[in-house]
């Protein structure tokens, strides 16, 4: 079940304030491309904003891929203890 | 007549401790082999005719006194993202051609304390990213290399060299040594450093060997791996002896077969290739079990892919955005389009990577390795780049990076090797992934493989004809010490 619904779909004004916003200046043609680039995979995105990571344990935060791999994929804990016993 | 431009790695040193050759003698032929043959392959970019000759000088006198080392005296090149010392290290990118390191990558450094040669720093894609063609596939210089590798895939698939190192962030070893019917190792995430290497997206780099056989590959991850303070994301993991298992054989070995994602879109052929390869597998002593992979139906690799991609190349880029119009034009629609990705958007991306992680960890619980196609489809026309699948086309940019790309996402240690050819004769890859840092088990079913059928042993057909007709040795003197080619970064292609 999506966590949001929104119209997420792209346009050349609201990439305009973003970059305006970043004190990125664009050619007219640059804004159409980037809209049409993320236009192709924004289903895709809005398939990723749907997926629901929960707020309470167990965490998952933005590292929590690298200790994975770090932990032989889940084989020890960062102190060496087999599967987190 | 077997040139010594055709021999791998272990083959080349087993030749020099013999005394049947030395590595100047191997470092000729494969400047030979270059020389004939690099005028259409363009897997070179610069080209260091003097200092390799001084390297072979050195490594055969180290043979002769009996101070080998590891690599002593084998040819090698680098993938042009990988910084050497006071060589150019352009990245493939105009922003960068005239650029000379002032310090080697910690890789490049390992490699010539190891005996290795450097002969070239190698094509790549722009920073590693788009999809430039100016490489092409030496099974048919009308087919696509693929990349971002493609010069170092190149070079080892036409001869030139026996051993070459990339990057991959998204399949930019593991699609171009499919295609070009090599093979190429993506290590675990950290377990190379990258101290040195430019970056294209932190979370996502690895960077590995490509040769001609599975033994050789593991020869070079024993000399490049090991944790760098330099790089503060390299493995602190020990490295295994990766050559102590690899000839143990397939008895016992389980092997899981994902059920979901890597088979739902794939050329009948490559499939069929695949399939087959399994059953080799299996009818030698490995148990061969179906493997679920629930999270792919449910998450976005794409998704992930490219938010993470889009947000650390923005970031990494940052400070050369205002001279936008110098980076080639591929690389200009990436990073205009990279500037919107949003910080929720990039941080749900590295969030999300972590349930298919969990996928894998179940199934490293009842399987040693997962096998899965390399590649969706055999290497695309290169001024057509689209996917064949089956009678359909599909753009390349949108499926092309399907088993590959998950790979780099989960961070585990996949390798690919040749395991047939489509009616075009075009290689097809098989890959073998394990758990992180077990290297050693992709080493194993690999090299088994390898023992059983001789898909890396068929030659191109340029390499075939230039090894019949050529032997001419090539001389030092008719040449300048230094070969540098302008980068290209043009395309007409709009593949993103």
């Amino acid at each position: 079940v999506p966590e949001i619904s929104l119209n997420t779909e792209p346009t050349v004004e609201a990439f305009e304030a973003m970059a305006k916003n970043r004190g990125v200046v664009l050619e007219p043609a640059r804004l159409a491309e980037a809209v049409e680039m993320h236009a192709k995979f924004r289903h895709e995105l809005d398939r990723l904003r749907a997926v629901r990571l929960d707020f309470l344990p167990p965490y998952i935060e933005p590292a929590t891929a690298l200790r994975w791999i770090e932990s032989e994929g889940g084989l020890h804990d960062r102190a060496g203890r087999p599967d987190g016993k | 007549m077997t040139e010594l431009a055709d021999l791998t790695v272990s083959e080349l040193l087993e030749v020099y401790r013999t005394g049947q050759a030395s590595p100047t003698d191997a470092l000729k032929s494969c400047l030979g082999r270059i020389e004939r043959l690099d005028p259409d392959v363009n897997a070179m970019l610069t080209l260091l005719f003097d200092r390799a000759l001084t390297q072979a000088a050195d490594s055969t006198k180290r043979w002769l006194n009996r101070e080998a080392r590891d690599l002593e005296g084998v040819p090698y090149g680098l993938k042009d993202m990988i910084a050497t010392k006071g060589i150019r290290s352009t990245g493939g990118s105009r922003l960068y051609d005239e650029y000379i390191p002032l310090e080697s990558a910690t890789l490049a450094n390992r490699l010539e304390d190891a005996g290795g040669v450097l002969v070239g720093k190698l094509q790549t894609f722009e920073f590693a990213a788009g999809a430039n063609s100016g490489t092409p596939n030496p099974w048919n210089l009308d087919r696509w290399a693929a990349g971002s590798s493609s010069g170092s895939v190149a070079a080892v698939a036409a001869h030139e060299l026996p051993l070459t190192f990339g990057t991959d962030t998204g399949g930019s070893i593991i699609a171009p040594s499919a295609f070009c019917g090599v093979v190429g190792l993506k290590p675990t995430y950290g377990r190379v450093p990258r101290s040195g290497i430019m970056p294209l997206s932190w979370t996502l780099d690895h960077a590995g060997p490509i040769a001609r056989s599975v033994y050789d590959t593991a020869l070079s991850l024993q000399v490049i791996a090991g944790h760098d303070p330099g790089d503060p994301t390299s493995a602190r993991a020990p490295v295994d002896d990766y050559l102590d298992q690899i000839e143990a054989g397939l008895d016992g070995v389980r092997i899981g077969v994902p059920t979901d994602w890597f088979f739902e879109i794939l050329d009948p052929e490559v499939e069929t290739a695949t399939r087959n390869a399994i059953r080799v597998l299996e009818s030698h002593g490995a148990k061969v079990l179906d493997i679920p992979l629930p999270s792919t139906s449910v998450v976005d690799l794409h998704a992930i892919e490219h938010a993470i991609l889009f947000a650390e190349l923005a970031s990494l880029h940052e400070g050369t955005f205002a001279r936008l119009e110098e980076y080639g034009p591929e690389f200009q629609r990436l990073l205009v389009a990279s500037q919107f990705t949003s910080a929720s958007d990039y941080l749900k991306a590295l969030r999300a990577r972590h349930l298919v992680q969990l996928d894998f960890q179940k199934a490293f619980a009842v399987v040693d390795a997962l096998v899965t196609p390399a590649q969706v489809c055999t290497a695309p026309l290169r001024d057509r780049i689209v996917a064949k699948i089956g009678n359909e086309e599909r753009p390349m940019m949108e499926i092309g990076s399907r088993p590959t790309a998950i790979m780099d996402i989960v961070g585990i240690p996949t390798i690919t090797f040749p395991v047939g050819f489509d009616q075009l004769g075009l290689p097809i890859g098989l890959q073998v992934g394990a758990r992180p840092y077990n290297e050693a088990m992709c080493f194993r079913i690999g090299h088994a493989y390898q023992q059983l059928a001789d898909f890396h042993k068929t030659l191109p057909a340029i390499v075939e004809a230039d090894a019949r007709d050529n032997h001419d040795e090539w001389r030092a003197e008719m040449h300048p010490s230094v070969v540098q080619k302008p980068v290209f970064t043009a395309t007409e292609q709009k593949v993103w």
